[in-house]
């Protein structure tokens, strides 16, 4: 329950309550432990194609969903797993759905870059940068024109704001006034090109006033920088007011892929922002605020570990799909 | 732009020639009018002549190519002109007469009758439809011809063979000319010792046309004996009027000419031939006259016999002859005769019967002059010279009583020749 | 969905290609409230070639949407709506700009059901003017439906008359899966009987317009017109020609065309997308891998636009793409064997 919100209390403290915020801290360590195992799986050759890891960015995706209700919707990026888990999605069949099998949320078809829940409301990442936001400016019309009240948080990375798409998407959002939340999260390089190098803009949020919405820029590594700047976009975009562009810098300790050499920022970087761990400092901010203790804490971590172990043994004896099926689902009825 | 030199069309009927002989070759200069290349027909070799002057390049058709008519074989190129080839300047397929690969030709026409074999037999094109239907229909698709572009067979021309099939008799597909009798085979499988001669365009001619004739025309044949005596002193007298002048003697030979036309202008409805749904009957009487060659038979026609004196006739059997021999008659010299003689009484052959010449619906095969006892009109023995003939005849247009009347007509003209002398 | 209609137990009357267009999206509008209509200038404007005309004044802005001039995003918010319980139409302006909305048609609209396992489907409905022969030059005249038709996950359709326009946009909005619609320009003034009220024209099902026995010409779109022209001439000239309108070209009806092969032994492809890997191409080898193969007595022959952008003068604009009398003069060439 709210507590009584007293000046200069920490906004989540005030809008969620301690179950909701060890809720969060799971969260965050399902992913980070998620991203781990994958990572961990890839190397020993079990999962095919390559992945794009998020380890870094748990609390700019965990917070980012804090506002949502079950039936709000988001759209994902190609670094969409932390997005995936953060709306709910369970880690045994995201792993099934990355080692190809059958039990995977997309059925082996989909794999890393467009696992989807849609159930949870995850319409899906999507391997095409910027190739979600249109679709989710799409969703947000079939919630106002249907009156269905849901929310749209489109996520999306630093390089798709130079994209045509996003340009498009923008203008037709504050145009038709609709329910979508632009979440951009900047880590400040769009695979190997930096946000100084490709983008006009000091801030990405600057562009939002191009479009008539409100734009802002926070920590995306604070909880609750976070979840207050998306809870009054959320809000906004329920209340009918229109979209907002949020930018949530945050920081992605490994390549873009597995084929990155990280040629284009320093180990002094990478491990300065390391050393600014989010989940530690989420943790940190719980426990000095007494929601829980350390000792909570590492059960939590403990707990997520051994549900990453069964994921992945899930993942590992589940079926792979028949060949036979190669063409299956291509259409919703069969052809004639 | 270069002289195309084409292999001409040189005969009735001919769709292609083979190259008998090059007279100049690549890169030689060469004269208009000038001979260039000799072209093996039917029944001779023509020489064709330069179209132009300039140089022969590209010279496409080798000695022995069988060539469509139409077809470029060279192109002379003007001087100064720049020598490139000009299109179609690629070698034909070189398809020589096809008697010189018997083992090509072999499967083409086996007696069987197999139903639709490998592929486009021999490279063909078939359309799928068309190899359906000939299948459906046990046609052997090798005995089809396409006329389809680059001679594709298509259905139509499958349905259109069977009608040519039912034609022939089944004893038809034995004699079917060019088809292996097995006779080199044999002679392989027991070892004996043989060589081959390839068939030739003249020979294969000669089969192909007398084993048609053998086999489609109802033949019969007349036969009786003629005293020479009156015709021989009648030769004597005209020899002996000639002594002195330079001019060729007459032979006997020339007087039966002469009395076979006189034959035919008395008995017209014998000087006919049989033409499907028409006879045609000549207003003239046009004998063919066999004449031996190397390697074969020609038939140099004497036009119009029945109006030409004797030394015309004389002079122009030699004539034909000699250029028979040599290969230079022109079609129009051995085509469109109306009746046949052959000779074969200078051999010492007593009688024979002849096979006909067709379109002509008669020849009369002649034997030796020998002596003879005869009986007189008082049953006394006398010695005469006496020559037995056979009159082959085509029975769809001389029934018997019509070959009997000629054979009378002639008999009496040997042997009464002044007759001979009137018109 | 809508029960199935048998469409003689209905009123017919004329109407241009394009009053059919409008009358169906007129009666799915009127019946759907999921149905909605997006593209540029369709609103007051009534759409570039008059399709919607009024039909905002009877709906509202809010279901007969002008968007701005953004294909890219438009058609993305379209994938977006029918992934999420809408059933949009999205116009554009010219077939040309489907290239600028390539990655919401190609990478999304297309794949995302089958890249989520068969979670979801993208019931979008996406149409097109096409076509040459109004003088609007390369980037204003193309055909590319055989760009899309390449693409599993797409359906493809090209109805070539009122009747069929209305029926098969009716039968589309029925479609869980993206349909495409390619209406040739040149159409859209053309008049037909058609069925007054709700009806469909079934995707995937091609028709036989004329039948023959010499020959098969398969043709799209206004060249079903062309061919059922030239098959006039033709038929003076003794040659019986058999017109079938394949109507839809992904996914293509294969028994209708088959069948006529067997029975004429002959085909020709009619299309005006550029020959060169076009839908004739699909046809001929469709054809020549199937069992009709063995009934073929000729080549198959493909008669389909130049390798040329569409040129701006009227003549080499005509010259571009088939025409009558050259149809006429191939099939007849065909059925005589002179190729």
């Amino acid at each position: 329950m709210a507590k009584h919100k007293t000046k200069n209390e920490p906004f989540a403290l005030t809008k969620y309550s301690p179950d909701q915020l060890k809720e969060a801290l799971r969260k965050m360590h399902l992913i980070r432990k998620f991203e781990e195992g994958a990572e961990d799986s890839y190397t020993r050759g079990l999962i095919h194609g390559t992945m794009h890891l998020s380890i870094g960015q748990e609390c700019s995706a965990v917070g980012s969903c804090m506002p949502l209700a079950d039936d709000d919707q988001i759209t994902s990026t190609h670094r969409g797993h932390g997005h995936c888990v953060a709306k709910g999605a369970e880690v045994a069949r995201m792993f099934a759905e990355f080692f190809g099998k059958e039990t995977g949320y997309c059925k082996g078809r989909g794999g890393s870059m467009h696992i989807a829940d849609v159930e949870k409301g995850n319409l899906g990442a999507n391997g095409i940068v910027a190739g979600g936001i249109p679709i989710a400016v799409g969703a947000a019309l079939t919630s106002k024109r249907l009156n269905t009240g849901k929310v749209v948080l489109c996520f999306f990375g630093d390089g798709a704001n130079n994209e045509g798409a996003f340009h498009e998407s923008l203008n037709m959002a504050s145009v038709w006034k609709l329910p979508v939340v632009f979440v951009c999260e900047n880590n400040k390089y769009g695979m190997s090109t930096s946000i100084e190098r490709s983008t006009a803009v000091e801030n990405i949020s600057d562009r939002a006033a191009g479009y008539s919405m409100p734009g802002v820029t926070v920590d995306g590594n604070d909880f609750n920088a976070i979840t207050e700047a998306i809870d009054t976009a959320v809000e906004r975009a329920r209340a009918g007011e229109g979209p907002s562009l949020v930018e949530s810098l945050t920081y992605r300790w490994r390549g873009h892929s597995k084929s990155d050499r990280n040629r284009y920022r320093t180990k002094d970087e990478i491990s300065d922002w390391m050393s600014k761990d989010p989940i530690v400092r989420f943790t940190s901010f719980l426990v000095e605020h007494s929601v829980l203790t350390e000792d909570e804490a590492q059960a939590i971590e403990a707990d997520v570990e051994a549900e990453i172990a069964a994921g992945i043994e899930f993942a590992k004896t589940s079926p792979d799909p028949l060949i036979t099926d190669v063409s299956r689902d291509v259409y919703t009825e069969a052809l004639s | 732009m270069p002289i195309e030199v084409i292999l001409p069309k040189v005969d009735m009927d001919m769709s292609s020639g083979t190259i008998a002989d090059w007279h100049k070759s690549e890169g030689e200069t060469v004269e208009e009018g000038e001979a260039l290349f000799d072209i093996e027909t039917d029944k001779a070799t023509m020489e064709v002549e330069s179209p132009g002057t300039g140089t022969l390049h590209f010279v496409t058709a080798k000695q022995g190519d069988e060539v469509p008519i139409g077809q470029a074989v060279a192109w002379i190129f003007a001087d100064g002109e720049e020598v490139v080839a000009p299109a179609g300047a690629t070698p034909p397929q070189a398809t020589s007469a096809p008697e010189q690969k018997p083992d090509e030709v072999a499967p083409a026409v086996q007696t069987e009758a197999q139903p639709t074999l490998t592929n486009g037999t021999n490279g063909t094109r078939t359309t799928p439809l068309a190899r359906r239907v000939a299948k459906k229909l046990g046609i052997d698709l090798s005995a089809v011809s396409g006329s389809g572009p680059r001679g594709r067979i298509t259905r139509a021309d499958v349905e259109a063979a069977p009608k040519q099939a039912d034609v022939a008799s089944p004893a038809a597909q034995v004699i079917n000319v060019g088809g292996k009798t097995g006779a080199e085979k044999t002679a392989q499988e027991l070892g004996l010792s043989y060589s081959t001669v390839p068939v030739n365009k003249m020979r294969s001619v000669i089969a192909s046309r007398l084993t048609e004739s053998k086999s489609t025309v109802p033949h019969f044949y007349l036969n009786a004996d003629v005293e020479l005596d009156a015709l021989m002193t009648m030769r004597a007298q005209m020899n002996s009027a000639l002594e002195g002048s330079g001019a060729k003697k007459i032979s006997v030979n020339d007087l039966l000419i002469k009395a076979c036309a006189a034959a035919l202008k008395a008995v017209p409805e014998a000087n006919a031939s049989w033409d499907g749904d028409t006879i045609v009957k000549y207003d003239d009487a046009h004998i063919s006259v066999a004449v031996s060659i190397d390697g074969g038979l020609v038939t140099p026609v004497v036009r119009s016999a029945q109006s030409k004196d004797i030394q015309t006739i004389s002079a122009e059997i030699a004539d034909l002859a000699e250029r028979a021999k040599s290969g230079k008659l022109s079609s129009k010299e051995y085509q469109g005769g109306s009746f046949s003689l052959s000779n074969l009484g200078m051999f010492g052959v007593k009688s024979f019967n002849a096979i006909i010449n067709p379109p002509e619906s008669m020849i009369l095969a002649v034997g030796q002059g020998t002596k003879q006892f005869v009986p007189d009109e008082q049953g006394n023995p006398k010695l005469a010279t006496v020559m037995s003939v056979s009159l082959s005849c085509d029975h769809r247009v001389v029934d018997g009583a019509l070959g009997a009347v000629w054979l009378k007509k002639f008999k009496e003209l040997v042997e009464n020749p002044a007759a001979m002398m009137l018109n | 969905m809508n029960a199935p209609v048998n469409t003689a137990d209905l009123e017919t009357v004329e109407m241009s290609y394009s009053e059919a267009i409008k009358d169906a999206m007129d009666i799915a509008l009127g019946s759907d409230e999921r149905v909605i209509l997006m593209g540029e200038d369709i609103g007051v404007y009534g759409g570039a070639f008059q399709v919607t005309g009024d039909l905002v004044h009877k709906y509202g802005e809010e279901r007969v949407m002008d968007t701005p001039i953004s294909e890219l995003g438009g058609a993305g918010v379209a994938v977006g709506a029918a992934l999420t319980g809408l059933r949009p139409i999205f116009e554009f302006q010219f077939s040309d700009f489907a290239t600028l909305a390539m990655e919401q048609i190609v990478n999304q609209a297309a794949k995302v059901r089958y890249m989520l396992g068969g979670e979801v489907s993208v019931p979008v409905v996406m149409r097109f003017p096409a076509g040459s022969g109004t003088g609007a030059a390369a980037q204003h005249s193309q055909s590319l439906e055989a760009w899309l038709a390449h693409v599993p996950g797409l359906k493809v359709i090209q109805p070539s008359t009122p009747h069929d326009v209305k029926g098969m946009l009716l039968q589309a909005l029925e479609d869980p899966d993206p349909v495409m619609i390619f209406e040739h320009k040149l159409l859209y003034k053309t008049k037909g009987m058609v069925p007054q009220g709700y009806y469909t024209v079934p995707i995937g099902k091609a028709e036989v317009r004329r039948e023959g026995t010499d020959v098969t010409i398969v043709a799209t779109s206004i060249m079903v017109h062309k061919s059922l022209a030239a098959a006039e001439e033709l038929q003076k000239a003794g040659i019986s020609a058999e017109v079938i309108d394949l109507r839809t070209i992904r996914p293509i009806d294969p028994e209708t065309v088959l069948a006529s092969v067997e029975k004429t032994s002959r085909l020709v492809c009619v299309y005006e997308g550029v020959k060169t890997l076009g839908i004739g191409a699909e046809i001929s080898a469709m054809v020549a891998e199937s069992h009709a193969f063995d009934f073929l007595d000729a080549p198959i022959l493909r008669l389909g636009g130049s390798d040329n952008p569409i040129p701006y003068n009227p003549e080499l604009e005509k010259a571009s793409v088939p025409q009558v009398d050259g149809i006429v003069a191939s099939v007849a060439d065909l059925v005589k064997g002179k190729i």
